[in-house]
C-alpha cells in the first residue's frame, strides 16, 4: 500500500532522472529505462520518465547553458538504439509481454513484432512462433536474444522481419 | 479555546508547522533559473536590424498582433482578476523581454528581435532563438512575412531531430477515470499521446506520451509539505515525455483505472503545430497547483496552439477539473475523430472471468489458487476454448495482485509469479490464441455522465422528536461545486464513492420567516469497495466541516466535525446493483453547546445503497452512536432513507427522511449539474 501511495504520488518525480550525458549509451525514448537507476527503487515514474526539462539544466543549474532538456540521443546510432528501445520494451512490459506471447495474441505482441523489424503481415506468424517457443523463451534470461534466436529459426520470419 | 473550532482547517495548520523546514530550504544555493533576468535581445542587433525590427513592429501594429489570441496562447497569457494579462509561465527564459511576464507587445517585439539572431547563447541557451522557439518563430514569420534576407531561416538539427523521431501522424487525448483510494487522483488525469507514422493502431504502445505533473523533491514525496506545496503552488510544474506503454503501465496496469484515448482531428499542419509547440514546452515551468493550474489545465493550451481561433481554457475560474476538460474536449465540435476505450489491469481481468464458461469459473478460481490442478483429468479432459478461458482468467487473476513494476519480490509475491509462469507455460501448449477481449458496451465516458457542479433546490418540514407540534416548514438552497455524491447517477463516474468537498448548504424555516447557514462540508468522501474473490480492499469513509444539526437548543449556533471510519462491503446484482456497508469510526466535534467546548463520539454504521433501474438509487443509512463526555443517556440511533430519481443527464429528482437526535425532517427537491 506504501509503495503505491508513493506510486500515485511520484507523478513526475524530481528523483536522480535523465541526468546521462549526450550521447553514447543513453539514447532514445526510454533511455534511461531501468538501465542502472540507483536509490530510486521501484517507482514507475521516477525510474522511466524521461524528462523534458533535464532538471539539472534548468532547475538546478548553477553555471553553463540551458541546453534542449531532451535529446539524450546520438542519431547516428540507430541500429544500437533500436535493440535498446527493445530491450527497454521487454524489460518494462516483461509480465505484459509474457502474457501475450502464451496466449498467441494481445496489444504486447503486436507492438514487439513491429519493434522486431516484422512488417504487420508477419505478425501472425510471429504470434504463432512466440506461443510454440515460449517455454524456451520465458527460460532464457535474456527475452530479447532468446526471441531473436527463434525468429532466426524459423523461415518465414527470418525472410520477413528485419532486424537492423 | 476557540480555535478548536477550525479543526477541519487542520490541512493549513500543517502546512504551517512546516515552513521551518522551508526557510531551512532557501539557505542552499539558488539555481540560475531562479534569479536569472533575461537581457532585451535589442541590445545584441546592429544599427540596420534595429531599423529592419522597427519595421516589422510597425506590421505588427498593423495587425494589432500582441492581442492576438493565438500570441497569448504561446506565451501562456491569461487576464488578470485587474486587468492586465500575465502569463502563467514562471521560468525566466521562457521570456526574451525582462517584461515578458506582464507585457505581451514588449515580448512580440523581444521575439522579433531575438529571431535575427544567428548564433547561440542568448540567454543562456545552448540553442538560436528560432530553434529554441519553433511555434512562435512559425507563427510571426507567417504573420509578419519575414523577409528572408533580413531573417534568415536556420536550420535546427536538435528539433529536426526530435521531430524524426515523434513522426507524427496524429494527437490523442488520454483520460485515465478515477483511482477513488487515493485522493489526490479522485479527480482523474489528462495527457497527449503523439501517435507514430510508423505504428500502427495496435502499436500505439511505442507512441510518445506527454505529461504535465507538479515536480517533487523525492524526500517530500510522504511528507505534510507535499500537500501543502501542491495546494498552494510551491513545486514547478513542468511537461516530461515517455514512453506511452510507461503511461500504460503505470495507471492502468498499477493503478487499475481505465483509460479513454480521444483521436483528435488535427490536420498535419495542426499536429506539427502540436509538436513545434511542445518542443518550446522544455524551457518553462509553471508553479503548480492542485485545484486550477494542474496537469488537465495545462493540456488545453497545447491544444489551443494547434488551431487558432480554438479556446478551451477560458471558462475555468477556480477549478480545473480533468472530467471537465474531458467534457470539453468531447464535445467541441470537430474536435474529436475517435474514442478508444483502454481497460485497466482490473476491468480485463473482470472480463476474462466473463468469458469462463459459468459452470466452470469454480475450477478457474482454484486453477489460480493451485495450478497444478490443470493436469487432473477433470481439466485435461475439457475441450480447448474452456480450456483457454480458464487459463486466461486464472492468469489475470493471478495478475491482479502482483506489484507491478517491483524488481524485488518479497516471498509472496515470489509465490505468485511461479504460478504464473507455470499457467502461462500450459496456456503456451494449446497452440491456439485467446479470444480477444470484446468491451461492446464500454462503460459509460466521463462526458455521458452529469456536470460536476449541482445546485439544489428542496423543501419540506422538520420537527424536533418529542417535542409536540406542527412540524415547520422549510425551503433548503445547496450548492456541491464538487462533484459527485453517493446517491447521484455514477455513470461516468467511480462506482460506489462520493467525492464532495466545499459543500454549502443554508435553510428558510417558514416558521421564524429566518434564513439559516445549515452546513459547509470542506470534503465529504466516501469509498465503498465490494469484496470480492480478487478484491480485499477496505472502504473508508472522512469528512469534515460545520454544521447546525445540533442536539440541544442553542440557537445560531455551528458545531464543527471531523468524521472518519473503515469497513467492508459487499455488492450483489439481484435486482440491478445492491451494495451493503458495514462500518464504524468516530466523531469529533466542537461548538459552544459542548461542555469544555469539544465531545468525541464512537459509532457504527449500516449502509444499504440500491439500484432499481438506472435512473432510480436508494440509500439507506443507520447508526448507533455511543457519545462522549459523560452525556447522560449516551447511546443514540440515527438514519436516513433517501433516493433519487434521474430526470436527465444534468436533472435530478431527490427525496430525503432523516432521523437525528435533536432533529428529525423530511424534504424533496430538484438537483441541476452544471
Amino acid at each position: 500500500m506504501k509503495k503505491l501511495i508513493g506510486l500515485v504520488i511520484a507523478l513526475g518525480l524530481f528523483a536522480p532522472m535523465a541526468m546521462a550525458d549526450n550521447g553514447g549509451a543513453a539514447c532514445g525514448i526510454g533511455a534511461t529505462l531501468l538501465r542502472g537507476k540507483s536509490g530510486v527503487g521501484p517507482h514507475l515514474s521516477a525510474t522511466f520518465t524521461d524528462s523534458f526539462v533535464e532538471y539539472g539544466n534548468l532547475l538546478s543549474l548553477t553555471t553553463g547553458n540551458f541546453k534542449p532538456g531532451f535529446l539524450g540521443c546520438d542519431p547516428k546510432n540507430s541500429v544500437i538504439q533500436r535493440d535498446m528501445e527493445r530491450r527497454d520494451f521487454a524489460k518494462a512490459n516483461q509480465e505484459n509481454l509474457s502474457r501475450d506471447m502464451a496466449a498467441g495474441q494481445g496489444e504486447y505482441l503486436s507492438t514487439f513484432s513491429g519493434m522486431m523489424g516484422c512488417s504487420p503481415e508477419a505478425q501472425a506468424q510471429f504470434a504463432r512462433v512466440m506461443q510454440a517457443k515460449y517455454s524456451k523463451i520465458s527460460a532464457n534470461a535474456d527475452m530479447v536474444e532468446a526471441v531473436k534466436l527463434e525468429m532466426a529459426a524459423d523461415p518465414r520470419l527470418a525472410s520477413a522481419c528485419s532486424l537492423s | 479555546m476557540r480555535k478548536i473550532y477550525l479543526l477541519p482547517l487542520f490541512l493549513m495548520a500543517w502546512g504551517l508547522a512546516a515552513l521551518p523546514a522551508l526557510a531551512q530550504q532557501s539557505e542552499e544555493p539558488k539555481p540560475i533559473i531562479a534569479t536569472y533576468v533575461p537581457r532585451n535581445p535589442q541590445e545584441g542587433l546592429t544599427p540596420i536590424q534595429l531599423e529592419r525590427l522597427a519595421q516589422l513592429m510597425k506590421k505588427a501594429e498593423e495587425k494589432d498582433l500582441w492581442n492576438n489570441s493565438y500570441w497569448h496562447t504561446l506565451l501562456r497569457y491569461q487576464k488578470g482578476w485587474f486587468g492586465g494579462v500575465k502569463s502563467q509561465a514562471d521560468s525566466p527564459v521562457f521570456f526574451f523581454s525582462p517584461q515578458g511576464k506582464t507585457n505581451p507587445k514588449a515580448e512580440l517585439e523581444a521575439n522579433v528581435a531575438a529571431f535575427f539572431m544567428d548564433k547561440p547563447g542568448w540567454n543562456r541557451m545552448a540553442v538560436t532563438p528560432q530553434c529554441a522557439f519553433p511555434a512562435r518563430y512559425r507563427w510571426l514569420k507567417e504573420q509578419l512575412e519575414f523577409n528572408p534576407i533580413w531573417i534568415p531561416e536556420q536550420t535546427c538539427p536538435e528539433f529536426e531531430y526530435w521531430r524524426k523521431q515523434i513522426d507524427i501522424q496524429s494527437v490523442t487525448f488520454i483520460y485515465s477515470s478515477f483511482y477513488i483510494n487515493s485522493p489526490v487522483s479522485a479527480f482523474g488525469h489528462t495527457f497527449v499521446r503523439l501517435d507514430n507514422k510508423k505504428h500502427t493502431d495496435d502499436q500505439r504502445l511505442m507512441d510518445r506520451a506527454i505529461n504535465f505533473a507538479a515536480a517533487i523533491p523525492e524526500e517530500d514525496t510522504h511528507g505534510v509539505m507535499w500537500v501543502f506545496y501542491g495546494l498552494f503552488g510551491g513545486y514547478p510544474g513542468v511537461f516530461s515525455q515517455s514512453p506511452y506503454y510507461m503511461k500504460v503501465l503505470e495507471y492502468s496496469d498499477s493503478e487499475k483505472r481505465d483509460l479513454w484515448e480521444y483521436r483528435l482531428n488535427f490536420t498535419q499542419e495542426e499536429n506539427d503545430r502540436v509538436v513545434a509547440h511542445l518542443w518550446e514546452m522544455q524551457w518553462v515551468y509553471f508553479d503548480y497547483y492542485f485545484f486550477d493550474e494542474n496537469c488537465s489545465y495545462h493540456m488545453l493550451p497545447v491544444l489551443e496552439a494547434a488551431r487558432p481561433g480554438l479556446n478551451m481554457r477560458d471558462h475555468y475560474l477556480l477549478f480545473t477539473l480533468p472530467t471537465d476538460t474531458v467534457r470539453d474536449v468531447a464535445t467541441e465540435p470537430g474536435l474529436v475523430s475517435k474514442v478508444t476505450y483502454r481497460p485497466s489491469r482490473l476491468s480485463q481481468m473482470k472480463k476474462r472471468v466473463d468469458m469462463v464458461p459459468p459452470a466452470l469459473r469454480s475450477l478457474a478460481d482454484d486453477l489460480a489458487e493451485n495450478p497444478a490442478l490443470y493436469e487432473t483429468p477433470e481439466v485435461k479432459g475439457l475441450d480447448d476454448p474452456s480450456r483457454i478461458a480458464m487459463l486466461d482468467a486464472a492468469v489475470e487473476r493471478i495478475r491482479i495482485h502482483l506489484d507491478v513494476g517491483e524488481q524485488t519480490p518479497n516471498t509472496e509475491q515470489t509465490a505468485l509469479r511461479q504460478k504464473l509462469s507455470q499457467l502461462l507455460l500450459f496456456r503456451s501448449q494449446i497452440p491456439v490464441a485467446s479470444p480477444p477481449m470484446d468491451f461492446t458496451p464500454w462503460p459509460p465516458k466521463v462526458e455521458e455522465g452529469h456536470k460536476p457542479s449541482r445546485l439544489a433546490l428542496s423543501g419540506g418540514g422538520w420537527e424536533v422528536p418529542g417535542v409536540p407540534g406542527i412540524p415547520t416548514r422549510f425551503t433548503r438552497v445547496s450548492l456541491m461545486p464538487v462533484f459527485q455524491e453517493m446517491l447521484s447517477d455514477d455513470r461516468g463516474y467511480a462506482e460506489n464513492s462520493q467525492v464532495i468537498m466545499f459543500h454549502l448548504q443554508g435553510r428558510y424555516d417558514e416558521e421564524t420567516k429566518q434564513g439559516y447557514f445549515e452546513k459547509f462540508d470542506v470534503l465529504d468522501v466516501i469509498s465503498l469497495v465490494p469484496l470480492s474473490s480478487v478484491q480485499k480492499t477496505m472502504s473508508w469513509q472522512f469528512s469534515g466541516g460545520w454544521h447546525d444539526y445540533v442536539e440541544t437548543p442553542c440557537p445560531n449556533c455551528l458545531q464543527a466535525y471531523l468524521k472518519a471510519g473503515f469497513g467492508y462491503a459487499l455488492q450483489s446484482h439481484a435486482w440491478e446493483r445492491e451494495t451493503f456497508a458495514l462500518m464504524g469510526g468516530a466523531t469529533l466535534n466542537a461548538g459552544p453547546m459542548f461542555d469544555q467546548g469539544r465531545r468525541a463520539d464512537a459509532w457504527v454504521e449500516g449502509s444499504f445503497y440500491l439500484n432499481l433501474a438506472p435512473w432510480w438509487r436508494m440509500g439507506f443509512v443507520g447508526s448507533r452512536i455511543a457519545r462522549g463526555n459523560n452525556t447522560p443517556d449516551p447511546m443514540v440511533n440515527e438514519g436516513s432513507f433517501r433516493q433519487r430519481l434521474t430526470l436527465s443527464q444534468n436533472w435530478e429528482l431527490r427525496t430525503d427522511v432523516t432521523l437525528r437526535t435533536g432533529r428529525q425532517e423530511a424534504s424533496a427537491g430538484l438537483g441541476w449539474w452544471f
